[in-house]
C-alpha cells in the first residue's frame, strides 16, 4: 500500500495547510521581512549573508546598475495568490505543455487540473484557520524568533539580545551539503563585511 | 537508509510529516511556519528536509521519501502523469506565492552593450556562428525556463536555436556562473542578488515584470494511488 498523505491523513493535511496560510500572511507583511530574512539566512536553511536575502525581501532591489522598488518582487499571502483555482492550474498546464515535447500533449489532459489543483481543500484549510481563531486555538503567542548564529545586519541592532530558544530549533533538519555551502563559498557569502566599493563595478 | 524506519514501504504511516524544500525565497513559507512554531500550534510534527535542487525534490516525492514539498507547480502534472519520473498521485491545496525569480546577465554582456532583451538579441546575432551563449534554469518544466524563453523571444531570440539553455540545481547556479560557464541565468532569489551585490553580474528583469502574479511554487502533497 502506498502512503496516502493528503487522503489518509486528511486531518493532518488540513492542519498543515492552516499553518501555511498563517505563515504566508506573516511572510507577506513588509514589517516582518527583516525578521524573515534572519530566519532564512540561518545555516540550516540558506546559510548565506543576510544582505543577499534582504535585497529582494526588504529592498530596494540592487540590480547591479541601480536600485528598483522590490515591493512586488514576491507575493506570499495565501489569500492573494495561494488559492489553487482552475485558472491558475490552467496557466501551469499550458506552461507545461509549451515546455514539453508535443507527443506528451495527449497525456497532459485538461481534466487533470481539477484533480491536482484543489480549491476545495484550500477552503477547508481557511475554515480551519477561522475556527482556530475563534476558539483561540493556542493561548500561547508564537515564540519569538532567535537568530541562530546568523550575522546581524549592522543597521539593525535591536535583535542582538538573547532570546529564549524555540522548541522547534531542536527539530532535526536534514541538510545535504552541496559545495556552495561549504569550502567553495565565495568571500562575499562568507559573512564577511560588505564592501560597497566592490559593487556597482558596471 | 535514513528514512527507512518511517517509510510507508513497511506498511506504517510516518508519525511526522517529511517536508522538502530548496533554499530559494519562494520556499520561505514552509521555513517561516516551522520557525514561528505554527506547525506545533496546529498539533503537527514536521521535519524539514533541505534539498540541493528540484530534480532531487521530484525524485524524493515520487519515491515517497517526502510526504510533501515546496515544489514547482509543474510537478503536479509531471508526477501525476509520470513524465520522466515514477507516477504518483498528488495534489496541491495551496500555492506558496507568486513570482520571486529574476534574470541575471554577465558583466561581459553589459560591456558589449546589452541592456534589455532587444539589445541581447542584437549581440547574439552579431556573434552567430562564432559563439553560443549559455543560460541556466533550475528545472526543465519550470516557470524560470518559461519566463526566460518568453523574455528571450521578446528580444527576437529563439531559445531553441539561438542560445543554449541548460538545467542546474538552484543552489549551484551561482557557483557555476562564477566559474565562467554561463552568460546568464533565471533563478529564484537570493541567487540573482549574489551576482548584483557582489558586482559579478546584473539583474536584467524580475519575473514579476515578465508575467505579473504568475503561479510559482506550490505546496505539493502526495495523495497516493487507490
Amino acid at each position: 500500500m502506498l502512503q496516502d498523505f493528503a487522503e489518509n491523513r486528511e486531518e493532518e493535511h488540513i492542519r498543515m495547510l492552516a499553518a501555511m496560510i498563517e505563515a504566508s500572511q506573516y511572510c507577506d507583511a513588509p514589517g516582518n521581512r527583516p525578521e524573515l530574512v534572519r530566519m532564512l539566512a540561518q545555516p540550516r536553511y540558506f546559510d548565506v549573508d543576510q544582505r543577499l536575502l534582504a535585497n529582494a525581501l526588504v529592498g530596494p532591489f540592487e540590480c547591479g546598475y541601480g536600485r528598483r522598488d522590490a515591493n512586488q518582487f514576491i507575493i506570499y499571502d495565501g489569500f492573494k495568490v495561494g488559492r489553487p483555482t482552475h485558472a491558475r492550474g490552467k496557466w501551469v498546464l499550458d506552461m507545461v505543455r509549451t515546455l514539453s515535447a508535443s507527443e506528451l500533449s495527449p497525456v497532459l489532459r485538461p481534466e487533470i487540473i481539477g484533480k491536482v489543483f484543489r480549491d476545495d481543500i484550500f477552503e477547508k484549510a481557511v475554515a480551519f484557520v477561522r475556527a482556530s481563531e475563534k476558539k483561540n486555538f493556542s493561548t500561547a503567542p508564537p515564540a519569538p524568533f532567535v537568530p541562530n548564529g546568523a550575522s546581524i545586519i549592522k543597521h539593525d541592532e535591536r535583535r542582538t539580545e538573547t532570546l529564549p530558544a524555540l522548541a522547534s530549533q531542536n527539530m532535526p533538519v536534514t541538510c545535504p551539503s552541496p559545495k556552495i555551502f561549504s569550502e567553495a563559498r565565495p568571500a562575499f557569502m562568507n559573512s564577511k563585511l560588505f564592501d560597497p566599493a566592490t559593487t556597482l563595478s558596471v | 537508509m535514513r528514512f527507512a524506519k518511517s517509510k510507508s514501504r513497511n506498511g506504517k504511516l510516518r508519525n511526522h510529516i517529511e517536508l522538502g524544500f530548496v533554499a530559494t525565497i519562494d520556499c520561505a513559507i514552509v521555513i517561516a511556519a516551522q520557525e514561528l512554531g505554527l506547525f506545533e500550534k496546529y498539533g503537527l510534527t514536521v521535519r524539514l528536509s533541505r534539498e540541493v535542487g528540484w530534480a532531487t525534490i521530484r525524485e524524493k516525492l515520487s519515491h515517497e521519501e517526502l510526504d510533501a514539498a515546496a515544489a514547482h507547480a509543474s510537478m503536479l502534472f509531471s508526477i501525476y502523469c509520470g513524465i520522466g519520473v515514477v507516477r504518483r498521485s498528488c495534489l496541491t491545496g495551496m500555492l506558496l506565492g507568486a513570482h520571486g525569480s529574476a534574470i541575471t546577465l554577465s558583466n561581459e554582456l553589459w560591456d558589449l552593450g546589452v541592456r534589455d532583451a532587444a539589445s541581447l538579441g542584437r549581440i547574439i546575432r552579431q556573434h552567430k556562428g562564432s559563439r553560443v551563449f549559455v543560460f541556466a534554469v533550475v528545472l526543465g518544466l519550470s516557470s524560470q525556463n518559461y519566463n526566460l524563453r518568453q523574455w528571450l523571444r521578446s528580444g527576437g531570440i529563439d531559445p531553441d536555436l539561438d542560445v543554449r539553455v541548460i538545467v542546474i540545481p538552484s543552489a549551484l547556479v551561482y557557483e557555476t556562473y562564477q566559474g565562467g560557464h554561463l552568460d546568464g541565468y533565471c533563478v529564484a532569489e537570493p541567487w540573482n542578488s549574489a551576482a548584483s551585490l557582489s558586482g559579478n553580474g546584473w539583474v536584467a528583469i524580475a519575473t514579476s515584470e515578465i508575467e505579473p502574479r504568475h503561479p510559482e511554487k506550490v505546496l505539493f502533497s502526495a495523495a497516493g494511488f487507490r
